[in-house]
């Protein structure tokens, strides 16, 4: 199993270079990491590091517009919207993680969007961010949010990566740490585990096995 | 009041932290009222009150935090969301927990001594860096309001 934080943000973006963010995270149990808005994709100090395209699109449309423009990226992650969006994102099959998805409208995910995102291979993101950095309201309606996709997931098996959205080393997460918080809205030690491993599922997604010759 | 014997006190169990960045120095108070706030902000008045926490030890570094027994793990959950204590940004992670102090002292390796490296230019922005482990190298630039840091690796300075 390769534990992956699914999403940081490093140096311009934050304060912590790459390759520091990389050095906190093999300290802390973390195998693989997902830079957004970085280009560079490769190794430090044992822990890879993949490069991340994040969008914010606020329609289809301009998805199109953004992901035209945006560089090439291992990982190609999206911002959440409506029902909609969330639904045309997904059966697109162009992201790999849908993410913000606390912060989306009631209903923006529904059985069609559960459905769509494991024929496509799609994740949902689980950002830590919203349970350590928010109180009070919006931290219970991540916390709600959160237990919903964990319904749908336990449903119909599609993909949930966890990411800390860290922009500081500060930010990250050990993966006991992970456990602790997604114990919050009901999810288990091995369903943690499996969602860590997640970005390994969409960089090698399963296939049935073929006859070569 | 008459103390209750041992056999009749409740079980308690002793979670070790360590604080992030590395040159915080907080005291006890200023991190007992971060965690107490973080746990009563997740879990209620009457949550918090059940864990009934006190932190018992802290250094520059470390922080022992005591709590009741099967509390552990509500505890830690409350300790993950802290990110401020005072005025700085900072972080505790929960590190190991046992019966004893002395168990938990004894997981806390040495410190490595912060070294002051020079000046670094980033940005035509003049930083003074400190090394804080054979990698790892801070920045810090003292500002109006605020100072700010950035967290870099030796490397990085031989890049720029």
């Amino acid at each position: 199993m390769v534990f992956s934080d699914a999403c940081i943000f490093a140096y311009p973006q934050g304060n912590t270079s790459l390759r520091r963010m990389a050095l906190e995270a093999k300290y802390l149990g973390i195998e693989r990491i997902v830079c957004a808005g970085s280009d560079y994709s490769g190794d430090y100090y044992g822990v890879s590091v993949l490069s991340g395209a994040l969008l914010r699109p606020s329609d289809f449309r301009d998805f199109g517009k953004l992901l035209k423009k945006s560089k090439k990226s291992d990982i190609i992650m999206s911002y959440a919207g409506d029902a909609g969006l969330n639904r045309s994102l997904i059966s697109s099959g162009k992201i790999d993680i849908l993410r913000g998805i606390e912060s989306a409208p009631k209903k923006a995910f529904d059985d069609v969007c559960a459905i769509n995102a494991l024929e496509k291979n799609v994740a949902i993101d689980i950002c830590l961010s919203a349970i350590t950095y928010q109180r009070g309201i919006l931290r219970q309606k991540a916390l709600i949010s959160y237990a919903e996709i964990l319904k749908f997931h336990r449903k119909f098996g599609f993909n949930i990566t966890i990411s800390s959205g860290a922009d500081s080393y500060i930010g990250l997460r050990p993966v006991r740490e992970i456990e602790d918080l997604c114990s919050l809205f009901g999810m288990k030690s091995e369903e943690v585990k499996f969602a860590l491993n997640a970005v390994d599922n969409l960089l090698n997604p399963y296939s049935p096995a073929e006859v070569i010759g | 009041m008459k103390a209750l014997p041992p056999t009749l006190r409740p079980d308690k169990r002793y979670v070790l932290g360590r604080i992030v960045p590395h040159n915080s120095s907080f005291d006890g108070k200023e991190l007992y009222y971060a965690i107490y706030d973080a746990a009563v902000s997740l879990f209620g008045d009457s949550g918090a009150y059940e864990l009934s926490m006190s932190v018992v030890f802290s250094n520059p570094e470390w922080v022992i935090i005591r709590c009741s027994r099967k509390s552990e793990l509500k505890l830690r959950a409350a300790v993950a969301t802290v990110n401020r204590v005072g005025k700085k940004d900072c972080a505790i992670r929960c590190v190991a927990t046992s019966g004893t102090i002395a168990a938990l002292k004894r997981k806390i390796p040495p410190s490595f001594p912060a070294k002051i490296i020079g000046d670094v230019e980033i940005e035509s922005t003049l930083y003074s860096s400190v090394s804080v482990s054979q990698e790892k190298v801070d920045l810090y630039k003292e500002g109006i309001k605020h100072q700010d840091i950035l967290y870099f690796t030796r490397e990085d300075l031989e890049e720029l």
